[in-house]
């Protein structure tokens, strides 16, 4: 069980962060923009700050008694969900909202 | 005189005859019918499949035909239509999809040491369903009926005012009943790799066909639901009035173009993965050597797969999307070309150090390096905006993805192919005739789809039937059709040679390529029952450590050697460590699939022709066809643990808590949840963005409904638990299943409260959703009641016990799930009027 989490969680993390942005995003320009548009960049660093937790957590914590590809595996698949989590989520701090 | 066998051969000769005995399926047409062995079924898979190739084929001539000169008369512009959209349907649905489905049937248990897949019934129905909803489409195409909306079936060009009559029908119903086939072969595909795998065989150790396969399932499973749904959708609109793409009435086509492509992209790695996963399997056989970075393949297959999901708006580019939407999709789109940059260094550093041989597998592969990369690249450009609005819809976008899907996928799946012949047919392919066909196709390939680049530059707009003179494409254009003629004669006489090897070639020895997995330990042909023992693994290249492993596997070292019980029998082993944990007790030879895919077929192709109540009807054989399919399992006594050999008792798989049933049910509902995600998404996308919103009026839940849903709700969560602790301890679990029908009996009652006073579902695309929730309340609640039963059914002949409780915890699973998705339909629906 530990092993599928740490495996599975940090891209599932990007795909539930990457999908809330973009739902928001629709959310925002639909209403007119002000009232949610804070939330975008929220999202994003709320996102990162779990991916970087998680990526300590798989680094330092739990995982540490899986076999070692597993382990290297989870590893692995947290630095991928980290990046892609920061180059997604850059365009929220260098674009217009709804333009 | 008959010639005396050693001791040793002539006890490999015993179990052959004992398991060939158990595992046959009878002689004749006959055996076709009742057959359920893997290698027999992904043969029917691999034929048809390949039979519809050739129709695609036929069709892209037709195409290149018409282009070939300026003003053509060779077909009138409605014709044209209509062969481009049945093109891509065929190549894409009736191809692509099945013919990897279909080597993986064939060749995912021998990889992974076991004798079968995990459901065999289920994968003879889904290779039926296929079979008569492929043959439908192409009977609709030779009749006049096809659809010409073009392959995406973009509303609303494919609504009932611009595609009058069963066109656009035949394409929703004939391609859903080919998913439901698809997400059956992905059920069965996860299953068998997690579970069924030689004893040893732990994650670490399992062959690279094996991960992409386990990846690539568990994309069709989430990927198709959304497609599914839209399909749902659209025919609802066409056939009832439910405006779902419906500007005027609160629809939106773009909902059409968002639940297409989250199938759509994902689609293009669920194509191109199995092609690198054979790509992963053959290439270090032909370089004699290991694969490099094993585990940053794996990992880069699973990132690719992930990351692919945030793909889809890449398509919709052009259909004013805020800049900011569509940076995220710009971003995410880039990004992909890493983990498959990382696979082909893999490749190129595996060729780097090993000793490669040209044999014909090989150049294949160097075919599809050379043209490959070309598409990833031209892929990175249509990822940035701009240069997708300018090339948008025109012959650079179609010379795209031929790059990425012929040569990504075809050249690798011809390449496997002749890789894996010996084991198919027993004999090992030598005619010259395919390097010619090889060193004919790949140039060609290369002149159709380059000019087809070039003319889409220029601007040739795609899926227009004829172009002017004085436009200066002609040469272009005839260019790319001499070039589709040779790459024609290139893919038939590839076909013409594997029919000679077939049954001309000399026969092979057993492991030709020298390969070190453990496929390549059995006879060839691969017989049956594949395996004369599961064997006991200790490393991702078995053969390669230990050359006798073929013939102490023949010899029955191993587990389950030969067929003392007279039945079906291979190893379930613990999914991280490979141990052993069951013995599985496969099903027979049975006449179940072939029945069921006519009825299911039935009720999907019916309508087409206003036949509703014959497809009510069906529906009707449907489920009691599923019903009589699980009658037929299990047992009425207790077996107890058994013998599987190495000293090693082992329960089996009828009297554990987790079944195989367990596992299939978890990952059907893991679609069906996504199903239920997506339409949840359609609800709020609706809602957020398309005009007409709100609808004239929302539904007031009032008391009753919610009461009866929250009540009904909770009663079906703790019924099947009641009735899984009695089966347990042995007690009447009456209580349990009471519960379980009251609860399930209310939770229908509300969302038949709700439609009592629900809007006119023809009137607003709100109206319409609110029916749909209900309608999936009800389903699942119909689904929940057959269900339970049968389990009553079941008790009450005797086929549970303590040991034996594995169906009810499969209707705890539905239980669960029609409660959770039950109480969040509802609420959707009712929310909005409960806040205004």
């Amino acid at each position: 069980m530990m092993g599928a989490l740490a495996v599975s969680l940090p891209l599932l993390l990007w795909m539930i962060g990457f999908s809330g942005i973009y739902g928001l995003h629709g959310a925002t320009c639909a209403t007119g923009g002000t009232p949610l548009s804070v939330g975008l960049p929220a999202v994003v660093a709320v996102t990162a700050a779990l991916q970087i937790g998680l990526l300590a957590w798989i680094l330092l914590g739990a995982p540490r008694q899986l076999p070692t590809f597993q382990r290297r595996l989870s590893r692995t698949l947290a630095f991928v969900a980290s990046a892609a989590t920061l180059w997604t989520g850059v365009p929220v701090f260098v674009l217009p909202l709804c333009a | 005189m008959t010639p005396r066998l050693g001791p040793r051969r002539s006890r490999a000769l015993q179990l052959h005859r004992k398991l060939i005995t158990v595992w046959s399926a009878p002689p004749g047409w006959r055996g076709w019918l009742v057959t359920t062995n893997n290698n027999d079924i992904g043969l029917l898979f691999l034929g048809v499949a390949t039979a519809f190739f050739v129709i695609g084929g036929l069709l892209a001539m037709l195409i290149r035909i018409q282009l070939a000169t300026p003003r053509s008369a060779f077909m009138a512009a409605e014709t044209y239509s209509q062969i481009f959209t049945m093109h891509g349907t065929v190549m894409m649905f009736l191809f692509a999809i099945p013919f990897f489905e279909a080597l993986s049937i064939l060749l995912l248990p021998g990889m992974l040491g076991t004798r079968d897949m995990a459901f065999p019934r289920l994968g003879a129905f889904g290779v039926w369903v296929y079979i008569f909803g492929g043959s439908a489409v192409i009977v609709a195409m030779i009749m006049g009926l096809a659809p010409d909306g073009g392959w995406f079936m973009y509303p609303p060009l494919s609504s009932t005012a611009f595609s009058p009559g069963i066109g656009a029908d035949v394409w929703l119903l004939g391609i859903t009943s080919i998913e439901v086939s698809a997400i059956a072969a992905a059920v069965e595909v996860v299953v068998t790799v997690l579970r069924y795998r030689a004893a040893g065989m732990s994650l670490a150790r399992m062959p690279i066909f094996a991960w992409y396969m386990l990846v690539v399932a568990l994309m069709i499973l989430t990927a198709f639901p959304p497609m599914i749904l839209g399909s749902v959708l659209l025919e609802v609109e066409r056939a009832l009035g439910w405006p779902f793409y419906r500007v005027e009435e609160g629809g939106d086509p773009l909902l059409w173009q968002h639940l297409f492509w989250l199938f759509g992209h994902p689609e293009v790695y669920i194509i191109f993965l199995p092609a690198a996963g054979m790509i992963g399997t053959i290439l270090p056989v032909m370089a004699r050597t290991q694969i490099l970075g094993y585990g940053w393949v794996v990992a880069a297959a699973i990132s690719l797969a992930v990351l692919s999901f945030g793909l889809w708006v890449h398509h919709m580019f052009a259909t004013g999307i805020p800049q900011l939407g569509l940076a995220f999709f710009s971003a995410a789109s880039t990004l992909v070309a890493v983990p498959t940059a990382v696979m082909v260094f893999a490749w190129i550093g595996t060729l780097w150090q090993g000793r490669p041989v040209m044999h014909l597998p090989m150049l294949w592969i160097l075919g599809f390096f050379a043209t490959f990369v070309i598409g990833g690249l031209t892929g990175v450009m249509l990822a940035i905006v701009p240069f997708d609005w300018q090339v948008h819809d025109t012959h650079f976008i179609v010379a795209h993805l031929h790059y990425v899907l012929i040569g990504g996928y075809v050249f690798p799946m011809i390449a496997a192919v002749y890789y894996f012949l010996p084991l198919l047919t027993g004999r090992h392919p030598q005619f010259r005739l395919g390097r010619i066909a090889f060193w004919v196709t790949v140039p060609a390939f290369h002149l159709t789809f380059l000019a087809m680049h070039w003319a889409g530059l220029l601007g040739q707009r795609r899926r227009i039937a004829t172009y002017e003179a004085e436009q200066g494409w002609e040469a272009i254009n005839f260019s790319a059709s001499i070039g589709a003629f040779a790459l024609a004669i290139g893919f038939a006489l590839v076909i013409l040679d594997l029919g000679l090897n077939a049954v001309l070639a000399p026969r092979s020895r057993r492991n030709p390529w020298a390969a070190g997995t453990l496929e390549w330990a059995v006879p060839l042909p691969s017989p049956v029952y594949g395996f004369g023992a599961i064997p006991v693994i200790e490393g991702r290249a078995p053969l390669d450590m230990d050359p006798a492993l073929p013939h102490r596997i023949a010899r029955g070292e191993g587990y389950l050697a030969g067929a003392d019980r007279h039945r079906r029998e291979t190893l379930i082993v613990d999914t991280a460590t490979g141990a052993p944990a069951q013995v599985a007790v496969l099903p027979g030879n049975s006449i179940l699939p072939f029945l069921l895919a006519i009825v299911t077929s039935l009720s999907f192709l019916a309508p087409l022709f206003g036949a509703h109540l014959v497809s009510a009807l069906a529906l009707v054989g449907v489920a009691g066809l599923a019903v009589f399919w699980a009658w037929t399992s299990g047992r009425k006594v207790d077996e107890g643990p058994v013998d599987a050999g190495l000293g090693q008792i082992l329960p089996t798989s009828h009297e554990v808590p987790d079944p195989p049933g367990w596992w299939g049910s978890l990952l059907l509902l893991l679609a069906d949840g996504v199903h239920f995600g997506s339409l949840l998404f359609g609800y709020a996308f609706l809602w957020t963005i398309a005009p007409n919103w709100p609808p004239p009026s929302w539904i007031t839940p009032g008391l009753v409904g919610p009461i009866l849903a929250g009540g009904g709700g909770l009663a079906l969560m703790f019924g099947p638990r009641r009735t899984v602790r009695a089966i347990s301890r042995s007690q009447p679990p009456r209580t349990g299943l009471a519960l379980t029908g009251v609860g399930v009996l209310a939770l229908a009652a509300a969302a038949g409260w709700m439609l009592r006073n629900g809007p006119d579902p023809t009137s607003h695309a709100f109206g319409a959703t609110v029916w749909l929730l209900a309608g999936h309340v009800l389903l699942h609640a119909v689904i929940t009641l057959i269900m339970l039963g049968f389990l009553a059914l079941r008790i009450w002949r005797g086929y549970t016990s303590p040991r034996r409780n594995g169906e009810a915890r499969i209707l705890q699973l539905w239980a669960d799930f029609t409660a959770v998705t039950g109480l969040l339909a509802l609420t959707a629906a009712w929310a909005p009027g409960a806040f205004a």
